[in-house]
């Protein structure tokens, strides 16, 4: 065989092993980068590419690496909050190479008891990057707003992730066109003082406000905390356990057993309110949308924007004027419409953190425990939100100017009726587009309400008792794990540590059944009263 | 051809390779390697291949425990009806173990699950829990079989299944005073008689005693806060011990975080106005 066939016989194969080897070299040399020997890596995976976060968050990184030589934080940004980021996250976690900090996903959910660690042993103890200031003896979870109470996890008892960031929804105004049209750029307090305001930025010919309600989400939200000033009272009739709190299944029995109806006079001074003010906002704003709106605004065609603490720094950077913000006002005793029934204002004191960050098991628990404690500090939450212009999740930490407007208001309550299902929460944005674009009367509004909530709740509030009762059998698994340790339990102070943990199970499964057997038990009462 | 009979060869042998180092791994997993993973039909398939290859009682005893677990805590599946049958097993075939009343434990808490989709489950479920408390009384499951008694009366909330949640709940009290669950029976109770009996006499002395006796959780010491606040306020008129509670419930939330702190605020307020009026 000649050289030539022997080279032309092997060539192909000699490139492809020099390709397969360079790979290898190349795998290799990438690990060795990120993960050098006696180092400890620790990777973020996060979905945020707005404006800004990544380069705050590459800086605190900076400076804790640089502080901690021993161990190496790099982040990873995929972008698509939904599917894309879930997609990939899965996939890491699955193939047993997760990221050692993930932004908590409502998909996770199911992945949580096995492949995160539960956060209570860590958010019980003050963070120790706050020894500095007043926050050093609070335990971690309180120095957030809200108490990290939207970051426990009911079903395995425990605390999975760290909250970073608040949104919050306000009106960015104009204070030049307020000047222009009232001689001054103060911010309504009251319902009465914002329409009068408006009505004099109509006379120099501007659009008040600028809603987006082509979704008929904000109508929704403007309601929600217009009835919550006037809904306190309603609370309690409704309210049978007397929780103050009215769950899907206390609703169901008031409305179906006829202890409470639509046509209450709150509700329709709510609605009155709702109308009065939506002549304020433009013309079409059923059809503007989120593409539209801000647009709007920054063209100084409206003088008010309501929209959400995360378009911070969009606005920030487009805006070409003097930018305030001022949240939705207060109704109060004086109102014309529903002062009568004023009860207090409406509140976000148990307002949600955003961006929460969960930690998954591995050799580095402690290290990413360490690094979040750090990145949550007060001072490094205020220099995180800054780049991105949000709103700070741990208490006392400085807000950007330009979103002042847009801290927590810890005052009053968000009332919720319970009538919430998936079909009324559509319908209702439905009914309301139709009722402030005075397709339907009043009257005919609130029909509408209690037709679509008697036809869709039931079916829909069963689905929703079985998808909690299934969540309450996993509790049961814990619980079994738990009676298994408490088994093989030798010293006195395990098995007193484990049977205190499985009271606490026991009152989580007992308590959390309590709403899906009251829903179970006035659906059966329905069916009996209609037979 | 003589080539390819050594590559068929090698390829057999690599074959024969694969099959028993793939067995063989299958056979060394930990038994609840799959349920730690939350893989629960491969777990009970493993279970089933290892019983057939397992003689010593022990062993066995031990894989159909955790071919139970992987059969009850399969919640997607609901294979329910498949625990019960091998509790009943376990029981069959070891009637004198002592860990029999958690298997009767068990075989009611597959029927109260099973139960929302069937209702005729429920009765089932109370033959199990009874026999669990009736036939082994000292067992560390009877207390908690006679809790889940009770609280599955009121499986469907009406007035007539919460008078009998109640009364067997009452049962309990005095049946195992001592039991680690009494905090939890008075909450319930406080439950029932608040929200379908209407008894706030009896409401709030069993919140009162469930709060004595050390409620752990934050959302429930937080229900019974408000809960003897507001009936003390406006079922019993007692300002003076509505107060009490009301300022209880402030103290406990540092963070302001509750959804009714600045409600209770208000009414602390107004209360206080109220007595300092009287004076």
């Amino acid at each position: 065989m000649s050289s030539f066939s022997i080279i032309k016989k092997y060539l192909g194969l000699s490139l492809l092993a020099i390709g397969f080897i360079y790979c290898i070299f190349v795998h290799f040399e990438t690990v060795r980068k990120l993960k050098p020997a006696g180092r400890s890596d620790i990777l973020i995976a996060h979905w945020q590419g707005e404006r800004g976060c990544e380069e705050a968050l590459q800086g605190i990184i900076d400076e804790y690496n640089e502080l901690n030589p021993e161990t190496h934080v790099r982040q990873q940004v995929i972008i698509g909050m939904g599917s894309s980021y879930l997609r990939w996250c899965v996939t890491q976690i699955i193939g047993g190479d997760p990221p050692d900090i993930m932004e908590y996903h409502q998909g996770f959910r199911s992945y949580l008891s096995n492949y995160f660690i539960g956060l209570e042993k860590y958010v019980n103890a003050p963070n120790p990057y706050n020894k500095e200031n007043e926050l050093k003896d609070t335990p971690w979870k309180d120095t957030f707003y809200g108490g990290m109470f939207a970051n426990f996890e009911s079903e395995l008892m425990d605390y999975y992730s760290i909250p970073n960031t608040l949104y919050t929804q306000r009106f960015y105004y104009n204070k030049e066109i307020f000047r222009r049209a009232t001689g001054s750029d103060k911010a309504p307090q009251t319902m009465v003082e914002f329409n009068e305001i408006c009505n004099k930025i109509k006379n120099i010919g501007v659009m008040p406000v600028v809603i987006e309600n082509a979704k008929g989400v904000t109508a929704v939200y403007l309601f929600n905390a217009l009835l919550s000033q006037i809904g306190w009272t309603i609370e309690n009739e409704i309210d049978y356990n007397h929780d103050g709190l009215n769950q899907a299944g206390e609703f169901m029995r008031a409305f179906f057993l006829d202890d409470y109806q639509l046509s209450s006079p709150q509700f329709n001074a709510a609605l009155d309110l709702l109308f009065e003010f939506s002549r304020n906002w433009g013309d079409g704003f059923n059809a503007i949308d989120n593409t539209i709106a801000p647009f709007l605004f920054i063209q100084q065609k409206g003088a008010c924007y309501f929209g959400g603490s995360w378009l911070g720094r969009q606005m920030l950077d487009s805006c070409d004027f003097e930018l305030g913000s001022f949240p939705l006002p207060l109704i109060t005793e004086n109102d014309p419409i529903a002062g009568q029934y004023y009860d207090g204002p409406w509140g976000e004191n148990t307002k949600g953190v955003g961006m929460s960050l969960a930690i998954s098991r591995g050799p580095s628990e402690d290290a990413a425990a360490d690094f979040l404690r750090f990145l949550t500090s007060k001072k490094n939450n205020t220099l995180f939100n800054k780049g991105p212009v949000w709103v700070p999740g741990v208490r006392g930490s400085e807000v950007h100017p330009a979103v002042e407007g847009f801290k927590p208001l810890i005052r009053g309550k968000m009332v919720s009726l319970g009538m919430n299902s998936s079909s009324y929460n559509t319908e209702i944005k439905r009914i309301l587009q139709n009722f402030l674009g005075e397709t339907y009367s009043k009257s005919q509004t609130i029909e509408e309400m209690a037709r679509v909530y008697s036809e869709s709740s039931v079916k829909d509030n069963l689905r929703g008792a079985r998808y909690a009762w299934r969540r309450l059998l996993k509790v049961e698994e814990v619980r079994h794990r738990t009676e298994d340790d408490l088994l093989n339990a030798d010293g006195a102070q395990d098995q007193a540590q484990l049977r205190a943990r499985l009271v606490n199970i026991y009152e989580t499964q007992v308590f959390g059944a309590n709403s899906v057997f009251d829903i179970m038990g006035v659906a059966q009462q329905k069916e009996n009263k209609r037979d | 051809m003589k080539n390819n009979g050594l590559i068929k060869m090698k390829t057999l042998f690599v074959i024969i390779t694969l099959l028993v180092t793939t067995n063989l791994w299958a056979e060394s997993v930990d038994l609840k390697y799959y349920r730690s993973k939350e893989l629960y039909n491969q777990g009970a398939a493993h279970c089933q291949k290892l019983l057939l290859k397992t003689t010593d009682k022990q062993k066995r005893k031990e894989i159909l425990i955790e071919l139970a677990a992987c059969y009850h805590f399969n919640t997607r599946d609901q294979t329910y009806q498949e625990a019960v049958e091998t509790y009943q097993q376990l029981i069959k075939e070891y009637p004198s173990d002592p860990l029999c009343a958690r298997f009767y434990f068990y075989i009611g808490r597959c029927y109260d699950a099973f139960s929302r989709n069937r209702p005729q489950d429920i009765d089932k479920a109370h033959k199990a829990y009874r026999a669990c408390f009736e036939k082994y009384p000292e067992s560390q499951w009877a207390d908690q079989a006679y809790l889940w008694l009770a609280n599955s009366y009121i499986f469907k909330s009406s007035i007539k299944n919460a008078k009998m949640s109640a009364e067997t709940f009452e049962g309990f009290l005095k049946r195992y005073p001592k039991s680690m669950l009494v905090g939890i029976a008075h909450s319930q109770l406080s439950e029932l008689y608040c929200a379908w009996l209407k008894d706030y006499v009896a409401t709030v002395k069993h919140s009162e005693a469930a709060l004595a006796w050390g409620i752990e959780n934050v959302n429930l010491r937080r229900l019974h806060l408000y809960r003897l606040g507001y009936v003390y306020q406006y079922k019993l008129n007692n300002i003076p011990k509505s107060l009490q509670w009301y300022k209880q419930l402030i103290t406990e939330s540092p963070t302001q975080s509750d959804p009714n702190y600045f409600v209770v605020v208000k009414r602390v307020r107004e209360l206080e106005a109220e007595l300092e009026g009287a004076k």
